[in-house]
């Protein structure tokens, strides 16, 4: 069931109708030739991955996660002229290039090989940008460009205190550049048509390379460009014909291929699993091998490109030959010749092909005749209007599939369309759903009789006998190729220049390196037109800004340069400098004050305070509190320690889950209570504990004045290797890892963000040994038995207090009877 | 040992419009781990708005699936408080038919080829766009911004992401241009992708570490970037101009959204990924795994526009899970009366849309409530059914209370009506104040010139408050 496209009013409204010459032999209107204007064009997916490989070390890893390409029209090519870049993609790209940079940054003997010289000196960081940029943009930069990103380089690196990591982030803006992501090609005027542009030498090195490689232009090929050699015949004959004879030549075309065949489409291909168990992902991928083997072979013997419709010669390894029936081979891959009674014939009799176009359990004559007639013999078949019922006459179980469809096409409107697909899928019928050979259909023998326009044919050997003698489908052929190499979809306009290359092609006998050179000295590829942006004769347009009125006109097929104020860098001046509509936006500046680095912000011309601090007194209380007012390093000192009388409602403010109910003592309460000690406007310091003693809604805390410190569990197992959360082995380690900072106790951890540890160390405490015994005299409940928790809280804080501290936590350390604690003082 | 002392959030130059979210962590001094995605302490006294006066969220999104449905199954009964038909039951299974309105009997008034004109009526309440060079082959484009675009135009600068595009199944369409492949348009061929890797989507929305100095490299990176658009741009075509212009906007987003400083964001654990088993897509899974990264990015207010793209227009996704073997495209053109995988395809599409909404629901708002009581989603397909791939008897739900602005729980009946009117309901009830919706104009198809009347000024009072 498969009646993917029945219409009415399908009559007159084919491009090409089977039996008349091609659109552009036949087109009156358009003989004159005009090429098309200049496209930015993106690099598509592999484009970029094999230019960032050329541009790299080769141990560099190309990050995945890039943008997907858009196939238009059949190739990636257009779509990389047609779609540009939403906000997903620009992100996909500045991660990539950040992690391309990082990766020639990150070692010492990285940096050596990838710039050659020591990069704080400013003479090696331009040469290198010099060398590099232009390879990355394809054209030498401009010393405008060379000190822009040597500014971001500088600056970076100051900012990060490595210049290497400065040059990174310049590396990572080359890459991020439209110079890099499109390909920039606006042509000049061509000195033998005035009417044109040609793309210049330099930008033919660029066509080329990416026509022929995929990739950017190496040094012979931009010598080349450079030394205007490519705007000449000669000079595109001679690196062309050096590129071609490189492997790179030969994996582009056949990536030409698999987007001609569309080979993608088998990896998402469904099958029945039940119904065709065999179909594995490996047979897939072998498949996926045997159609780019069959493309590679015509390639490298150069010899009718239509060849691939009728060979017998099948590239299989043991799976796929098995699937085809055959013996298997010797070799884990192996060329071999089909018998002639698998009567497969050449691209068409393939199991991706057939594969790809059937559906998950049954075959489809119309999708293979459909994939024929548009994509092999370039002719349109339009889609139903609204409202037309596409259903297939109900199965009766007693016909097969093409009987099925010959009912369908009894009904003319269903008709005019489906003989334009059917009859050239019939031919195909003895293969099924994956490929593999079959006699019979619902039980019935098969016919497998169909016709090539006109031309009768009965299986798949005779239906790749008929499109590989068909000058229809090498004229086609040719047509697609330049689309892939131009990138645009032909225009009615240049349908002269596509026949002519169509029959230079048919003379040379359909060659692939024929049809190259055709395309590469073709105007096609070499000339443009004036972009319509470009503008008519006399056409004003409106520059305004900010700053005043503006006008354009247009001469000689562009603007003149805008009459409006001419935008400046913004500076802290009372003007709009920029035209932006903004005075004096967003400018700041450094400054000091007795306390540190700050910055000024700009206001109405004029720089405003700084931001950073004078010396003051050390005061506690509201805007004061938890701030260093005297610049000793130290925060509130002379303040504290104090002790709150708080409570749960509080400090489910400054963590939801320290409610009293959820929880009232544990790290969530810890992060809680340190919280409000280092922030609220009433407590002095910069950490606290607690709750010292607690009941109902009521938690006492403690604010201290201490060193709050960064660390892992990875690093306090250094001290104690069981720390891993709250409690004693936590404790312990906490109490070390702060003696070994160089204070006498410490506490925490007062937060876990990631593998981050927060914990505090007090400077002004004092480590003190007791034991159970006594502390279960300042509480009962603080016992060995119940060594850490609520109750000992109580009871440090007790014993502490009668010692003439102000408080205390702990246990810091224990064992046995034996407990220390820290007193504050 | 290597201790470094604790990072002190520093503040920088402001850049984005309007940084409620954020001014509203600064505030607290805290930007650090919060254990719900906006705190109280951020509110003002009632709770209604942001501590500086700024409305609380309402945000506006897309759900759409490819196919259409069964019409016979697909239409309630009665009016306020609908009684569900089999296709529409699992909304009400899931517990969410409160939230849900149906508009029925609507049309697409700009159709000429049935999925293309579907798609784009539907989301941008105009004609498809074709490349006017050629007949050569059905590639279209939009010629306007989709529904979810013009929403994400009127919340820009408020949040860190522009909109989300997220996808559920993955595109099984032929090469007919970016009409079939993805929903999110700018205009013509200015697509956003969606993201269709739940790990990439967990990265890109959660997993971004804050570095203030790294940050503030990357940004004079990227302004240097824009820099350089800016000075291409005048040397380009006009097309070309265009297409720069959308790459300026991009690097500007992401520079803002660096600008802006740390989002105060509960992180989920990362979902993965959910490869095919046994040749078959994990739908439920990927669904889920989507739909709670979605929740929690709108209630961490990383967005207020977005798009679910469970499968694309003409999708040929195979329903395996209702017992289909081919892609649902096939059989909605090729199955019998009285339908069976059609009809059960539509279900399990409700169950996996159910499951989102009650999502939504389950996720708790600042504003108080949930999160879809603060959301208008619009929920709709390229065709009423794909048998006769027809563009009238439209289904569409619109889904959520807006904040307020929408009843929920209504259908309302309007044969004949443009479709453009229910889309501007939707954007209506996300407090979004569009005067219309859609496009008129002339336009050449096929040599022909038609009338494409596709723009509503008047919405459906009846599923608004």
């Amino acid at each position: 069931m498969m009646a993917m496209i029945a219409t009415l009013g399908c009559e007159g409204s084919i491009d090409d109708p089977p039996g008349e010459p091609p659109e552009w032999e036949r087109d009156p209107v358009e003989r004159e030739f005009r090429p098309a204007v200049p496209t930015l064009r993106r690099l598509t997916r592999v484009e970029y991955e094999q230019t960032i490989r050329q541009l790299f070390p080769a141990d560099v890893v190309v990050p995945s996660d890039l943008p997907t390409d858009t196939i238009l029209y059949g190739f990636s090519t257009v779509g990389g002229s047609e779609l540009t870049l939403p906000p997903l993609e620009v992100e996909q790209y500045e991660a990539s290039a950040r992690a391309l940079a990082e990766q020639v940054i990150v070692t010492r003997a990285a940096r050596d090989v990838f710039f050659e010289c020591d990069v704080a000196e400013a003479s090696c960081f331009d040469a290198f940008l010099l060398r590099f940029g232009a390879r990355a943009w394809r054209r030498p930069l401009t010393r405008d460009e060379v000190t822009s990103l040597a500014s971001i380089a500088r600056d970076v690196g100051g900012l990060l205190g490595d210049p290497y990591r400065g040059a990174g982030y310049a590396i990572a803006a080359i890459l991020q550049s439209p110079h890099f992501l499109f390909r920039v090609a606006l042509g000049e005027p061509d000195p033998e048509d005035e009417s044109l542009l040609r793309y210049t030498s330099v930008e033919m090195a660029t066509r080329l390379s990416y026509l022929l490689w995929g990739s950017g232009p190496d040094e012979e090929l931009s010598r080349a460009g450079a030394a205007g050699e490519l705007v000449t015949d000669a000079g595109l004959i001679t690196q062309s014909e050096r590129m071609l004879a490189d492997p790179r030549a030969r994996e582009t075309m056949l990536r030409f291929w698999e987007e001609f065949v569309q080979l993608d489409r088998l990896v998402s291909a469904g099958k029945d699993p039940d119904l065709f168990p065999s179909f594995t992902p490996s047979l897939r991928a072998s498949m996926h091998q045997e159609v780019v083997a069959l493309f590679a072979d015509v390639y490298d013997r150069d010899v009718d490109v239509r060849t691939v419709f009728s060979t017998h010669r099948a590239s299989v390894d043991a799976e796929l030959a098995a699937h085809y029936g055959l013996p298997a081979p010797t070799a884990p891959r192996q060329t071999v010749t089909l018998p002639p009674e698998a009567e497969r014939g050449g691209l068409m009799g393939r199991a991706a092909v057939l594969a790809m176009w059937a559906h998950a359990t049954e075959n489809s004559p119309t999708f293979r005749g459909k994939y024929i007639r548009t994509n092999l013999l370039c002719q349109e078949i339009p889609p139903p209007p609204p409202g037309v019922v596409t259903e297939l006459p109900e199965a009766t179980g007693t016909e097969t599939l093409r009987q099925r469809l010959d009912r369908h096409r009894t009904d003319p409107s269903c008709n005019s369309c489906h003989v334009l697909m059917d009859p050239l899928g019939f031919p195909l019928e003895h293969f099924d759903p994956v490929g593999k050979r079959r006699e019979l259909d619902e039980g019935m023998p098969i016919d497998a009789t169909g016709d090539v326009d006109g031309v009768a044919v009965d299986g798949a050997q005779e239906l790749g006998d008929a499109l590989a003698s068909s000058e229809r489908v090498g004229a086609c052929f040719a047509r697609r190729f330049i689309r892939f190499g131009v990138g645009h979809l032909e225009s009615r306009a240049e349908s002269v220049e596509v026949g002519r290359i169509a029959t230079a092609f048919a003379s040379s006998g359909y060659r692939m390196q024929a049809l190259i050179q055709e395309l590469v000295l073709s105007p096609m590829f070499r000339k443009a037109a004036y972009p319509e942006s470009g503008c008519a004769e006399g056409d004003t347009n409106d520059c305004s800004n900010a700053c005043g009125e503006g006008l354009q006109r247009c001469e000689g097929g562009a603007f003149t340069a805008c009459s409006a104020p001419t935008a400046e860098t913004e500076t802290c001046n009372g003007r709009d400098d920029d035209c932006d509509g903004h005075i004096d936006e967003e400018i700041t500046r450094a400054c000091s004050g007795e306390c540190g680095p700050g910055i000024e912000t700009c206001v109405a011309g004029s720089f405003g305070a700084c931001s950073a601090r004078d010396r003051g007194t050390e005061e506690c209380g509201g805007a004061t509190a938890h701030v260093d007012d005297d610049c000793d390093g130290r925060v509130d000192e002379g303040f504290g320690p104090q002790v709150v009388n708080s409570t749960y409602t509080n400090a489910r403010t400054y963590h939801p889950r320290c409610d009293g109910s959820t929880e009232r003592i544990g790290l969530d309460c810890n992060e809680a209570f340190h919280a409000f000690c280092s922030t609220a406007p009433e407590t002095c310091g910069t950490s606290g504990f607690g709750p010292l003693e607690n009941s109902g809604d009521v938690a006492i805390v403690a604010c201290v004045e201490a060193e709050v410190l960064v660390t892992s569990y990875a690093e306090l197992a250094v001290f104690h290797p069981d720390c891993a959360s709250t409690g004693l082995p936590c404790n312990s380690a906490i109490q070390r890892f702060c003696n070994d900072a160089g204070f006498p106790t410490g506490y925490g951890p007062v937060r876990e963000n990631g593998a981050e540890v927060t914990v505090a160390c007090v400077p002004g405490s004092v480590a003190v040994e007791t034991t159970y015994t006594e502390l279960a005299m300042n509480h009962p409940g603080c016992t060995t038995s119940a060594p850490i928790g609520p109750t000992c809280n109580a009871a440090i804080n007790r014993f502490c207090r009668a010692r003439g501290a102000v408080t205390g936590f702990g246990p810091v350390e224990s064992s046995g009877n034996t407990a220390v604690v820290g007193c504050v003082r | 040992m290597k201790r470094k002392k604790q990072k002190r959030t520093t503040v920088r130059k402001s850049t984005m419009k309007r940084r409620s979210f954020l001014r509203g962590v600064l505030t607290t001094g805290a930007a650090t781990t919060i254990g719900l995605p906006l705190l109280d302490v951020m509110l003002d006294s009632e709770g209604v708005s942001f501590a500086d006066g700024d409305p609380l969220p309402v945000r506006f999104g897309v759900w759409f699936w490819g196919n259409g449905v069964r019409p016979e199954h697909w239409v309630p009964t009665g009016g306020v408080d609908w009684a569900p038909s089999s296709e529409l039951r699992p909304l009400a299974e899931a517990g969410v038919k409160d939230w849900v309105s149906v508009v029925s009997g609507t049309e697409i008034k700009t159709a000429t080829h049935p999925h293309h004109s579907g798609m784009a009526g539907i989301m941008s309440g105009a004609h498809f766009h074709q490349d006017a060079t050629t007949r050569d082959t059905i590639v279209s484009t939009f010629a306007h911004p989709s529904v979810d675009q013009v929403a994400a135009a009127h919340f820009e600068g408020t949040t860190p992401f522009r909109s989300l595009e997220l996808g559920i199944t993955r595109f099984r369409g032929t090469d007919e241009g970016t009409t079939f492949q993805h929903l999110s348009h700018n205009g013509p061929n200015n697509v956003n992708p969606s993201e269709y890797s739940p790990s990439r989507a967990f990265g890109r929305l959660f997993d971004t570490p804050f570095d203030a100095e790294i940050d503030l490299a990357r940004q004079s990176v990227l302004d240097s970037v824009g820099a350089q658009i800016r000075d291409l741009q005048s040397r380009v075509s006009r097309s070309d101009r265009a297409r720069l212009e959308q790459h300026f906007e991009s690097v500007r987003a992401l520079e803002l959204r660096l600008a802006a400083g740390e989002s105060s964001c509960m992180r989920p654990a990362n979902p993965g990924d959910f490869p095919d088993v046994g040749g078959r897509e994990q739908i439920r899974e990927q669904n889920e795994a989507m739909s709670d990264l979605c929740a929690l990015a709108l209630a961490c207010d990383l967005t207020r526009a977005f798009s679910m793209f469970f499968s694309t227009a003409g999708s040929g996704v195979i329903m395996w899970p209702v017992g289909a073997s081919n892609g649902l495209h096939g059989i909605n053109h090729n199955e019998s009366a009285p339908f069976p995988i059609a009809h059960a395809a539509t279900i399990y599409t409700m169950e996996q849309f159910g499951y989102f909404l009650a999502k939504l629901r389950d996720t708790p708002d600042a504003a108080g409530g949930n999160v879809l009581d603060r959301c208008s989603i619009l929920a709709t397909t390229e065709l009423s059914e794909g048998r006769t791939h027809s563009n009238q008897e439209f289904p569409i739900l619109i889904c959520g209370k807006g904040g307020g602005a929408l009843r929920g729980n209504v259908h309302h009946r309007a044969v004949g009506a443009n479709a453009s009117e229910a889309v501007l309901t939707a954007l209506r009830g996300a407090c979004i104040p569009a005067a219309s919706f859609g496009v008129d104009e002339d336009y050449l198809y096929r040599g022909r010139t038609l009338f494409s009347p596709g723009r509503a000024t008047d919405g459906f009072s009846a599923l608004l408050t």
